[in-house]
């Protein structure tokens, strides 16, 4: 497990090559630089954290997840109290500011004082809701601390439907796009832009994507269950426990490698180049101290050694995908270029 | 509502018998609900004029995000002229006694100093903090809605306000804006 | 019977004095912060959550069985006494709630609460233990046309709700439908009606509209006729229902459950919808129909067991599928990992033992709440019986506590402010304000689902006719629109009556 995760963080998360020609040119310049940053996920870390005492740490922290109670981010959030908390002298503290796919939290934290004690959750979804909600607060307006976890889509059908593997979809998909529904979460979300993305390597018009959104992917699952739509895309976590009950049937992951337990085959392996995650981290105000930040970065840095942090993440079957600073924040830029290219493939931007 | 029952000594201009049944209409209440028919007509169309607005996102739709507003617009539209037209031809004389009791009898000064205070209390809260503010607003609002009693009123304020901050920020972790007394608490 | 003899190996491990303290003392904190305005049982499960990490597993269960009934019971305690509900789904107990508390009848509204709450959680948690994953699976079977035939049946049921002038119904309605338009269109991701600003991207929530409908207006209202003499209504301290209460209220706890549960249990059912649905129905079956609006126990029995029902079959999916369908159903998910309870569609074989334990919990906690909850009743009555106008001033003082709270966003107050403002209006005209909360909460569900159905079936309306689940739920829609005025219309086929008293419905009555 541990050898693969540590593949997940050379993994990058959208890879869009394939049909036009300036595609696989991104391909070579935007894997290239992950690929060989692997050896350094750990070595660059060092010089930032790790020649820090244990007392540069930040006495308490208020982490904010942009998001209601019970999400993704807030449960970073939570599991980073647990895992930091007996780490700091003082208390860490989760507030919730939910709203607009986080961009409403990240205009409030912006304004934060920048005490060295504030954080925010963030990851994917946020860099595309500020693409899409035209936010005037980006994420220019943060310090990147580091990146934490990931978790890749996975495309499935209904137990019932006639297609038995990804080729099978795809065919159909092609012959007669809007015969082939696609429920997913949010529209223009990650769901939304791996069916984009997947169009676009198949030479799928964008304007007969037929993407059936949902609050989110548990409803999805709902539709799928019901045998109303054609597949359903979403992080593999959501339809894991009805692909092992039989009740759907995973046809492929989003990720550059196969998945343990997943026995499918990549769609990089099927022919349709494209690689995507979804993905959390961590910000901090944009105008702390050197020092406040070197502190976070050791905190975050101790965090994700920490036992509390492992169990989380295995009771919630997260993938761990820590980069920090610099690092993160070179990953943050190049994956908001992709974001935007995909969004107005869509039509939000 | 019912309060149209409660018209006491105190209320100017209340000449009208309490039983709406028989009182019949003002002219004033009859243009107020006149005015409620247009406003509602124009908020339709305030809504028709906007739909335009709304993006339309490329991919494969049948029914797009337009479609429920301009049915809204439209019903509000249509709602709006009906009740115009009813309101016109004074054929709700149950509504037209109503209001027109409730004009007699409602002090909309009154309402409008809470409204104040209410704005007042709600754009102070985080700047100034919320227990200075509670403190200052209870008592306020409730000499608005007809306390005589100061004293009691600042002393139940203060248990509020002190109580709600300390269970929220100390028990809850919800932190209200400490304000003015940030050092303090 | 399987189920029963793992249910009292469950009972056997659960059933220990210091598990028993353990769940009071959840039922008692539940409550506590369930009663904080703005604090919903998400919220407050979530605050509370943590306080069961450090606790053994069996006990942890225990207590958070105790925190889930006690924050869920504290919600509709906030609605009754002081007007301002704390998440959607305890809107509709506000409506007659409030005004029982205003009647001095308090003591009565929150009994029939209490006792709703556990006929309600008894009910469906045996429906749970027995039927649970039978239910689980036919409800998986709902597809988007039939929600949307759902959707259909529940506005239908509730035309209840639009009161004495049909227009004016309308018009709320219409308001309500307008405010739900707000936000980031579901479907397409395209912002609509949200004029630039960031806050209105994601909707306005239904809790801040409630809370100025109901609470801000209310006290306006009374602003208005403060000058009045204030009728002294002596409170009635007894805490316990009289027999006509209990006559009145024990078939809407049946009916209400009856609705509840099943809702619930559908994957993208949620409890606002059945709260609407069993106030609509207690109304029209009601012997007292003039009462409501103005107080009527049934309207606060109904949907205070269907609000609790739909939550035991929230549990539904939540327990077989893993698929949380509201917000504290995702709280729950949470809670149930970290005591190493993985829900899905193998929990039932898999994890016995520790799920049975959970099942006895409820169980257990169910009756705690009663038991301490229905003593308690008598002191929040004495809350009502401070004077009027330091009431209304603190429901001020605690609308926007909650309302603050509940998003840490100052816009959200100015909204509850302006909607407070519109509220006084509706009230000054007499425009209900029922339908428009209604508008707002089913507007965008049928939205969803009727715009995803015709791109599933790529335009093609028969879906509706065809699947046998949607063409029934119509027919039975058909026929709640219909049946209530047959007697109307055969009268009007006879000539008794005029047009006008079908427009104005029972205006003329009343």
């Amino acid at each position: 497990m541990r050898i693969r995760e540590m593949f997940f963080v050379a993994g990058f998360l959208l890879v869009a090559t394939g049909c036009g020609s300036d595609g696989a040119d991104d391909a070579a310049t935007t894997a290239a630089p992950n690929t060989t940053a692997l050896p350094a996920a750990d070595s660059t870390a060092a010089p930032n954290t790790t020649a820090l005492p244990a007392a540069a740490l930040p006495e308490s922290l208020s982490i904010m997840a942009p998001a209601d109670p019970g999400g993704g981010w807030d449960g970073t959030a939570r599991a980073m109290q647990t895992a930091l908390d007996p780490l700091l002298d003082g208390s860490v503290d989760v507030y919730n500011v939910p709203g607009a796919g986080g961009t409403v939290g990240l205009a409030q934290f912006k304004d934060s004082s920048g005490s060295g004690s504030d954080l925010m959750v963030m990851g994917s979804v946020m860099v595309g809701a500020i693409l899409t909600n035209d936010s005037p607060v980006t994420l220019e307006d943060v310090t990147p601390i580091a990146s934490l976890t990931t978790e890749y889509l996975a495309i499935v059908v209904p137990a019932s439907s006639p297609f038995q593997t990804i080729d099978d979809l795809i065919a159909a998909f092609v012959a007669d796009p809007t015969a082939v529904s696609w429920a997913g979460g949010s529209a223009g979300g990650t769901d939304h832009q791996l069916v984009a993305l997947i169009a676009k390597n198949q030479g799928v018009p964008a304007g007969s994507i037929n993407f059936i959104a949902h609050s989110g992917g548990g409803e999805a699952l709902a539709s799928l269950l019901s045998g109303a739509v054609s597949a359903g895309v979403s992080g593999l976590s959501e339809f894991r426990d009805q692909v092992d009950a039989g009740a759907l049937r995973l046809l492929a992951v989003s990720s550059s490698e196969r998945i343990d337990g997943a026995d499918v085959p990549t769609l990089i392996e099927s022919g349709i180049d494209v690689e995507l995650s979804n993905w959390r981290g961590v910000v901090a105000p944009a105008e702390i101290s050197d020092a406040d930040r070197m502190a976070l970065l050791a905190a975050i840095e101790q965090m994700t050694a920490t036992d509390e942090w492992v169990a989380e993440l295995e009771a919630k079957g997260w993938t761990s995908f820590y980069q920090s600073g610099d690092e993160f924040a070179a990953f943050l830029g190049e994956y908001s270029e992709t974001v935007k290219v995909v969004l107005a493939e869509i039509g939000l931007l | 509502m019912s309060n149209v029952d409660d018209v006491g000594p105190g209320a100017a201009g209340a000449h009208h018998d309490p039983d709406h049944t028989t009182v019949s209409g003002s002219p004033l209440a009859r243009r107020l609900l006149i005015g409620v028919g247009v406003v509602v007509t124009l908020m339709g169309a305030g809504i028709l004029s906007k739909v335009g607005d709304i993006r339309l996102p490329k991919g494969y739709t049948v029914i797009g995000p337009r479609a429920m507003p301009t049915v809204v617009g439209v019903a509000l539209v249509g709602l709006g002229i009906a009740f115009t037209i009813q309101s016109v031809l004074r054929r709700d004389a149950a509504l037209l006694s109503s209001v027109t009791a409730e004009h007699a009898d409602g002090r909309r000064g009154v309402v409008l100093s809470l409204v104040v205070a209410l704005v007042l209390y709600t754009r102070l809260l985080v700047p100034v903090g919320y227990v200075v503010t509670t403190i200052v607003f209870l008592p306020v609002a409730a000499r608005i809605l007809g306390s005589r009693s100061p004293l009691r009123d600042v002393t139940v304020g203060a248990c509020i306000a002190v109580a709600a901050y300390e269970c929220f920020t100390r028990l809850l972790d919800i932190r209200l804006p400490a304000g003015v007394l940030g050092d303090l608490l | 019977m399987n189920s029963l003899s793992n249910l009292i190996d469950g009972f056997g491990t659960a059933l220990q004095p210091e598990f028993l303290l353990y769940c009071a003392v959840g039922v008692l904190l539940g409550t506590a912060i369930g009663v904080l305005p703005g604090i919903g049982p998400a919220l407050t499960i979530a605050l509370l959550l943590p306080l069961t990490y450090d606790i053994e597993p069996t006990a942890a269960f225990i207590m958070f069985a105790g925190i889930y009934y006690g924050a869920m019971y504290g919600g509709s305690t906030s609605s009754i006494l002081l007007n301002t509900p704390g998440e959607s789904a305890s809107v509709v107990t506000a409506l007659e709630g409030f005004q029982m508390a205003k009647r001095g009848r308090g003591g009565a509204a929150l009994a029939t609460a209490a006792i709703g709450s556990f006929v309600a959680g008894t009910l469906s948690t045996i429906l749970i233990t027995f039927i649970g994953p039978t239910a689980g699976r036919l409800a998986t079977k709902f597809q988007p046309a039939d929600y949307c035939a759902l959707m259909v049946l529940a506005f239908v049921s509730v035309a209840a709700l639009v009161g004495r002038s049909a227009l004016r119904g309308l018009i709320s309605l219409g308001l309500g439908l307008f405010v739900g338009l707000v936000g980031i269109d579901q479907l397409s991701g395209s912002a609509r009606f949200t004029f630039g600003q960031a806050n209105l991207l994601d909707g306005i929530d239904v809790v801040v509209v409630a809370v100025g409908l109901f609470a801000v207006g209310e006290a306006l209202h009374a602003a208005a006729h403060a000058h009045s003499p204030e009728e002294i209504i002596p409170v009635n301290g007894r805490a316990w229902l009289t027999r006509d209460d209990l006559r009145r209220s024990w078939k809407p706890w049946l009916r209400g459950t009856a609705i509840g549960f099943p809702m619930g249990c559908l994957p993208a059912g949620g409890a606002e919808v059945p709260t609407f649905l069993s106030y609509g129905i207690e109304k029209q079956l009601s012997k007292n129909k003039e009462e409501f609006g103005k107080g009527a126990i049934e309207g606060v029995a109904g949907p205070e067991a269907a609000n609790n029902a739909a939550f035991g079959g929230v549990l539904v999916p939540l327990l077989t599928l893993g698929l949380p369908t509201s917000a504290t159903a995702a709280i729950m998910l949470t809670a149930f990992q970290s005591y190493n309870i993985q829900p899905g569609p193998n929990l039932f074989d898999e994890q016995g033992p520790l799920l049975w334990a959970l099942i006895a919990s409820m169980y257990i906690g169910n009756v705690m709440l009663v038991m301490l909850n229905l003593p308690l009743v008598r002191v929040w009555v004495k809350l009502l019986a401070i004077p009027r106008p330091l009431l209304y001033a603190c429901i001020l003082v605690f609308a926007t506590l909650g309302v603050f709270s509940a998003s840490r966003n100052p816009n959200d107050l100015y909204l509850m402010v302006g909607i407070g403002v519109v509220g006084y209006g509706m009230r000054y005209f007499d425009i209900p304000v029922g339908p428009m909360v209604l508008g707002l909460i089913l507007g965008p569900l049928i939205e969803a689902q009727l715009r995803r159905t015709l791109s599933i079936s790529q335009g093609d309306w028969s879906v509706f006719v065809d699947r046998p689940l949607s063409l029934s739920i119509l027919i039975v829609a058909l026929l709640a629109a219909l049946v209530p005025h047959v007697p109307r219309l055969v009268n009007r086929l006879r000539g008794r009556a005029s047009a006008g008293r079908l427009i104005l419905g029972d205006a003329e009555s009343d």
